[in-house]
């Protein structure tokens, strides 16, 4: 478990407001205050159209829409879409909340617009990291993944839970899992570009005192592992 | 003797006395009584712990710990937990707020975790139903705490046996 200090994960979202009724902008405000406060990501209103995500009101007219959209909304923004008026999710990334919002859905929207920043910035990051030939830093698994990425890969589950004890090279992956060198890349690659885990910075490598357990007989705990994985008739993959 | 020990600890009902049942050697140890708590949903519950374990040859064995669930027994779980090898959350997905039972053991078992191996389980999960399993690991990562997050039915000693086994990963990973 390496629970040490994760705030280089704390993350920032910056957000706008367009075509927001009174009681659009009264209840965002609110609940955008409120979801700050429960361990989530801090959001910041910039009266700019340079954010992460851009938050469209109930009062949007259709003959905006497609101006809108097409001449201010980029691509890589999410849109937190609060009308009834249909929009294409094609080429945006939509978050549809119907209005009259209500504060449930929308912190729930939040929370969803707040993962999709993190898998894009982690995206945006995977690929400096990919260039170097995956360099020999240590990957630091943030979060544990999704049924959806574990089930792509029957090797997966143990690898995630390699990772979740341990921060770890890929050559470190490779030898603790046994595993080809080629699938460990594509795990941690894929981990990283959809913002389970990161490459870790090198003030935050611990010492090789705290970097491992604490656990006493240290020396004696493998074999212990192995008579406790007879007894149960567990075999290591 | 030498003696080992790993901690099945979680919500009222999760299932850790039929965890430790479906993989003790011997009759599990049962503090169950009957219940006075109309909240809790079934007719006997752990008051004291539950107790199994298996041997690892003749001067060595693994004992099993099942923590009462209630928080009002904390003070046990603190006990139980000194020396453990690593600790199995069971969250009952049936409970009116799993997230929040989750928040009561990783809160109270924060040092044992940090240091050794846990594995969350969710336990009667409703795969339609709120919080989703993502929503778990979330839930988590807010905690800055990373861990295995699955679910198990605790009956079946294949499963309970699974969850062993991503212990296991873990510690052995760790050295």
């Amino acid at each position: 478990m390496h629970n040490n200090d994760l705030a280089a994960d704390e993350i920032s979202i910056s957000y706008t407001s367009t075509c927001c009724s009174q009681h659009d902008l009264v209840l965002l405000r609110s609940v955008v205050a409120l979801y700050g406060t429960q361990g989530h990501a801090t959001w910041h209103f910039q009266r700019s159209w340079e954010v992460d995500v851009v938050v469209v009101g109930s009062e949007i007219a259709p003959a905006e829409t497609a101006a809108l959209l097409h001449s201010r909304i980029q691509s890589t923004q999410a849109v937190l879409w609060i009308s009834d008026l249909p929009v294409s999710s094609d080429d945006y990334h939509v978050f549809r909340c119907k209005p009259p919002p209500r504060a449930l859905h929308l912190a729930g929207q939040l929370k969803q617009i707040e993962r999709f920043v993190r898998q894009l910035r982690a995206r945006q990051a995977a690929p400096r990291f990919e260039q170097g030939g995956m360099p020999a830093v240590r990957i630091m698994l943030t979060q544990w993944p999704s049924p959806d990425f574990l089930s792509r890969d029957k090797d997966f589950l143990r690898m995630s839970t390699m990772l979740s004890a341990r921060h770890m090279t890929l050559d470190e992956l490779v030898m603790l899992s046994a595993r080809p060198r080629e699938k460990c890349r594509r795990f941690l690659l894929d981990l990283c570009r959809e913002g389970y885990a990161r490459p870790l910075k090198p003030e935050e490598e611990l010492p090789p005192s705290r970097a491992q357990s604490s656990v006493p007989e240290k020396n004696g705990l493998k074999g212990l592992f192995g008579r406790i994985r007879a007894s149960l008739g567990l075999f290591s993959a | 003797m030498i003696e080992h020990k790993i901690i099945f600890t979680g919500s009222v009902g999760a299932g850790k006395t039929t965890a430790i049942q479906s993989i003790s050697e011997i009759p599990p140890v049962r503090t169950d009584v009957l219940s006075s708590d109309l909240t809790i949903g079934k007719d006997m519950t752990t008051v004291g712990l539950d107790y199994g374990e298996i041997s690892l040859g003749e001067t060595e064995r693994l004992r099993l710990y099942g923590t009462p669930g209630q928080e009002r027994f904390a003070f046990m779980w603190r006990i139980l937990a000194q020396g453990a090898l690593g600790v199995v959350i069971l969250v009952d997905h049936t409970r009116p707020d799993p997230l929040l039972d989750l928040a009561l053991y990783l809160d109270h078992f924060k040092a044992l975790i940090r240091e050794t191996a846990c594995v969350v389980v969710i336990s009667k999960m409703v795969e339609s139903h709120s919080p989703l399993l993502e929503d778990f690991s979330e839930f988590m990562r807010q905690k800055q705490m990373v861990c295995p997050v699955i679910q198990a039915d605790v009956r079946d000693r294949e499963q309970v046996l699974w969850i062993l086994d991503l212990l296991l990963v873990q510690m052995e990973t760790r050295q």
